[in-house]
């Protein structure tokens, strides 16, 4: 318990007092982007997973083909257009969400196609249990475990990736300003600082996603 | 197994479809670089083509009514091209309606040289009737054709007089003299068409040397602007539903456009497709090569059987990768070393995950109650399967590394792209990519299966 109030009160202090830019930077965009970014993307995976497998095996292929055009797409190119069609942090969010959710959905259904040729699935099957509640209940643990994985991953992404897009004008824009020093040859401190502030964070949420 | 292959494969044309569906949906069309030229155009589909009959239909529509500007510049671009609908169109008009369109058409008159006679409008209105009657079978296709393809043939004065009089009427027939797309023509012809082309559309005279980018330009105006000075007919308004579009005029020119290169003096390279073959390898090889030394390092990592060090691989690699970016000299191993940073913490992710998914799996409980202690794990199965994950952050590493170092790639372009808005090469990088991914995806399933884990009974 006292580590997470130290941790919460680090977290105001380097929000409260630290440049615009940089290490707040960091922190900003994995809090405010990661998470929410994170959060929606693991649901809208999970439903689009739902639907899909629970639509039968014809449409469950027809969304993991679909899926994979998104998953083509490179992050670069998503996030540069979503952040210049609708806004810097939207954008950022938007394109966030829409990576997590086709890696999500991506996955649960691959999980899913696997699981079917378990035993126990293929008994339930015979049994007659409709997929939706396979989906539901025989892959709930497995499928629980990795929502929280993607979830945390979305938000560990959030803060580096954006930070390296901002080298090339195509992040949300909170870490423009570091990177534009770091480009005309300062603010390196600052970098690393951030950069540290992404690594730990990052780590802390993926341990903590995996539930280990 | 073949089978298979083949089925996904089959499957990539209509995903790229899907695909450049998508990213075309997510370019801005204000902002566009590529779309400037057809902003005028729906995005992707056009319920009303409008040629040059429907065009000046609703211009000389207009003007009946009452004064518009805008119809009247209209009619004086669409000039010697729209004669056939308005000049007819002149009996019917009311006198105020012939007035508007006769001083509508005064500046094609000046265009063509004409010397309309002096005073009121309505002796201009006159007068172009006249000119109708003597000049209507001037119109013709057939009779365009001909004169256009004698003039390539022997250029001559006096033939250059005649396509002035047809005005922008002759446009089609230049432009197929000209060509539209490959090589630009050689230079007798270029320098005889494209002053007849240059002063039809009002532009300004360029010295010989300058012919082969003046050529491209002329080429993309009439790649914009096409049908406003030709007629559709049934398969072609059909088509146009589609091809008419911001949409369909990228697919026209990403895919139906050769290779537009002028000549080696000017280097000038415009194709798409040639910039992803002469690049796109460069990108490729650092991914695989990336992809391998980080599988190598995951590896390395997971016989240490050091848990703490998976998390510090996955945090120096989110730490890490914005400092080698900004940070690192500009060199092949900086690009290489950020791109194993990013693919080696990815393989540790996707190697955990697959390992603790297999202890769960109820065929090694049941295998290790059958007695077959010596069951074979096989994470490498799973983990074949998530490279369709990782090729995200793999890829988006090594285009960012290019750019940033100026390195041979994808990487300098498609940054440039994304600034400009230039759906072209986006859209080109994007289907290619889903091409490499679909045939990487399926290979790796089968590695996948070959992969699996296999029980052993005791």
């Amino acid at each position: 318990m006292g580590g997470k109030i130290l941790l919460v009160a680090l977290v105001a202090l380097v929000l409260r007092w630290a440049p615009p830019g940089g290490a707040s930077g960091v922190l900003r965009g994995g809090l405010w982007f990661g998470v929410p970014g994170g959060a929606l993307g693991v649901g809208l995976g999970w439903l689009v997973a739902l639907l899909a497998y629970s639509a039968g095996p014809r449409a469950s292929r027809w969304s993991l083909r679909i899926l994979e055009v998104l998953l083509a797409v490179p992050w670069v190119v998503l996030v540069g257009l979503l952040v210049r069609s609708i806004g810097g942090a939207a954008g950022f969010v938007a394109a966030l969400t829409l990576i997590v959710a086709a890696r999500c959905g991506w996955l649960f259904l691959e999980g899913m196609r696997a699981l079917e040729a378990e035993p126990f699935a293929e008994g339930a099957r015979a049994l007659g249990a409709r997929r939706a509640r396979l989906f539901l209940h025989q892959g709930a643990p497995w499928l629980r475990s990795q929502a929280r994985r993607f979830g945390a991953e979305g938000a560990a992404l959030a803060a580096p990736l954006d930070l390296l897009l901002s080298f090339v004008g195509a992040g949300s824009g909170l870490q423009d300003p570091l990177a534009r020093a770091v480009l005309e040859g300062g603010g390196r401190a600052s970098l690393l600082l951030a950069c540290a502030v992404a690594g730990v964070m990052g780590a802390w949420m993926l341990r903590r996603g995996a539930g280990r | 197994m073949l089978g298979d292959l083949l089925r996904r494969l089959l499957w990539v044309p209509p995903l790229a479809l899907l695909a450049s569906l998508l990213v075309f949906s997510l370019i801005s069309p204000d902002t566009s670089a590529t779309s400037a030229a057809f902003r005028h155009l729906p995005r992707f589909f056009n319920g009303a083509p409008e040629d040059t009959v429907a065009l000046s239909t609703r211009a000389v529509a207009s003007l009946r009514e009452r004064d518009d500007p805008e119809a009247a510049a209209l009619l004086a671009r669409l000039g010697g091209a729209a004669f056939p609908v308005v000049l007819p169109a002149l009996e019917g008009l009311s006198p105020a309606g012939r007035r508007r369109v006769a001083l509508a058409l005064r500046p094609v008159a000046s265009r063509m040289k004409l010397a309309l006679p002096p005073g009121e409008l309505e002796q201009d209105a006159l007068w172009w009737r006249r000119f109708w009657e003597d000049r209507s079978l001037d119109f013709q296709a057939p009779t365009v054709r001909r004169l256009a393809r004698r003039y390539a043939t022997s250029p001559s004065e006096a033939r250059r007089l005649e396509l002035r009089m047809l005005d922008t009427a002759a446009l089609p027939e230049l432009f197929a003299v000209l060509g539209t797309e490959g090589l630009p023509p050689p230079v007798e012809l270029s320098s005889a068409l494209v002053p007849v082309i240059q002063e039809v559309l009002g532009r300004p005279a360029v010295p010989v040397e300058q012919l082969p980018q003046e050529i491209l330009a002329l080429r993309a105006f009439w790649f914009a602007h096409q049908l406003e000075f030709s007629t559709l007919d049934g398969a072609g308004r059909a088509s146009a539903l589609l091809l008419e579009t911001q949409y369909g005029k990228w697919v026209q020119r990403t895919l139906m456009q050769r290779a537009s290169r002028a000549p080696r003096a000017t280097g000038v390279v415009t194709s798409p497709l040639w910039m992803l073959a002469r690049r796109g390898p460069w990108t490729l090889a650092r991914v695989l090569l990336g992809l391998g030394l980080g599988l190598a390092v995951a590896w390395a990592l997971e016989r240490a059987r050091r848990p703490w060090l998976h998390t510090a691989a996955v945090g120096g690699a989110l730490g890490g990768a914005p400092a080698v970016l900004a940070l690192a000299p500009p060199s092949e191993g900086s690009a290489l070393g950020l791109i194993v940073l990013v693919a080696g913490a990815g393989w540790v992710t996707l190697r955990g995950d697959a390992r603790e998914s297999e202890l769960h799996r109820p065929f090694f409980r049941v295998a290790r109650a059958w007695g077959g202690a010596g069951v074979k794990r096989r994470p490498w199965g799973e983990s074949w399967r998530g490279v369709v994950l990782l090729q995200g952050q793999v890829v988006a590493a090594a285009l960012l590394g290019e750019w940033r170092w100026r390195l041979p790639g994808l990487g300098v372009p498609l940054v440039r792209a994304l600034q400009e808005q230039d759906a072209t090469l986006l859209m080109t990088l994007v289907v290619a990519n889903l091409g490499v991914l679909q045939v990487a995806s399926v290979l790796f399933e089968l590695g996948a299966q070959a992969g699996g884990p296999r029980g052993e009974r005791r």
